[in-house]
């Protein structure tokens, strides 16, 4: 099975210590300084599973304040960012959830793209969320689960609470659909 | 293995899923099918598009800090009882109970009733079938 990418993320600095206890006891001042340390993250996690900027920023701004009610509960077992992500990871899936917001398409993102990611500058990382944008909204959240995030189909079922025969079928067709999407664009033969 | 029997499979090979013996039963058909080889690599493709976009970040908008800030001024701010219960229950504020302590609370509660309910129908009654000497 292929391992889960959530240990990747472990890459961003982890906040100091202090600034996690000092947040975790209400001052709001070490708690922004790891909201500022952390925004892009969870921006960029919650615009490629919600697919648009206004969504992405009200599940942000709830994927902070859960962590601010939470924080006295991080007891160090990972690293905080890897524990921080699930935690983003559910209120952003929970957000979805509640509002049920399907299918309108993406704006344009102004991505900061990584040198190393040739394949998706500006105009590509565009193409494929208008391409994921447009695919059957029980697809697309267990496709990035899976495909963009590195998520075991058992995470995936954990996280959606939704049965693990029925998340690996939406992946597999998410795929299949995004394909053939992406191939319609033009996508697949110039990036690919 | 026949095309009907790859496109099945076709996904379980993707995700590293399938045995040695049917990998290479998969791989024998992809060396003569051309179809069945243009539609795992269109699919792992597309795959790879994905998780290339990984690598990219999005721009938060300007003054998002500032205003996860205002959303939590604009909260109460929890008591000190309430942040000491929320270490002592890992984090949970009172008021906001995790999903699956939720469904377990159901079934406990559930199965309470039934106990209790049943020991109404057919339990001991004070006074009932005892004898005095």
């Amino acid at each position: 099975m292929t391992p889960s990418n959530l240990p990747d993320h472990t890459d961003l600095p982890e906040p100091s210590p202090h600034d996690i206890a000092a947040a975790a006891a209400g001052d709001r001042e070490a708690f922004r300084r790891i909201v500022e340390r952390y925004q892009g993250m969870v921006y960029t996690m919650a615009y490629n599973l919600l697919g648009n900027h206004v969504d992405a920023e009200d599940a942000s701004q709830e994927a902070f304040l859960r962590l601010h009610q939470k924080l006295g509960g991080f007891r160090g077992s990972s690293t905080f960012t890897t524990w921080f992500f699930r935690l983003a990871l559910n209120a952003i899936i929970d957000y979805q959830r509640r509002f049920r917001k399907y299918g309108a398409l993406p704006d344009v993102p102004e991505p900061v793209a990584d040198p190393v990611a040739e394949v998706l500058r500006r105009d590509g990382y565009a193409r494929v969320m208008r391409a994921l944008a447009d695919l059957p909204p029980d697809y697309r959240l267990p496709l990035v689960l899976r495909d963009l995030y590195g998520l075991r189909y058992g995470e995936i079922s954990d996280a959606l609470d939704r049965p693990l025969g029925t998340v690996k079928a939406c992946v597999h067709r998410g795929r299949t659909s995004l394909r053939l999407r992406l191939q319609a664009g033009g996508g697949l033969d110039e990036e690919a | 293995m026949d095309c009907v029997t790859c496109r099945e499979v076709i996904q379980r090979y993707i995700d590293g899923e399938l045995d040695d013996g049917r990998v290479v039963e998969f791989q024998r058909h992809l060396s003569f099918c051309g179809d069945c080889a243009a539609e795992l690599q269109g699919i792992a493709a597309a795959r790879a598009v994905l998780r290339a976009a990984r690598e990219v970040t999005v721009d938060v908008p300007a003054g998002f800090a500032d205003r996860v800030t205002a959303a939590l001024e604009a909260q109460p701010e929890p008591s000190a009882l309430e942040r000491a219960l929320a270490t002592a229950t890992g984090g949970v504020l009172p008021g906001r109970v995790p999903r699956r302590i939720r469904h377990y609370g159901y079934y406990v509660l559930a199965f309470a009733a039934v106990v209790i309910g049943l020991q109404r129908k057919y339990g001991h009654k004070p006074g009932e079938g005892e004898v005095k000497v």
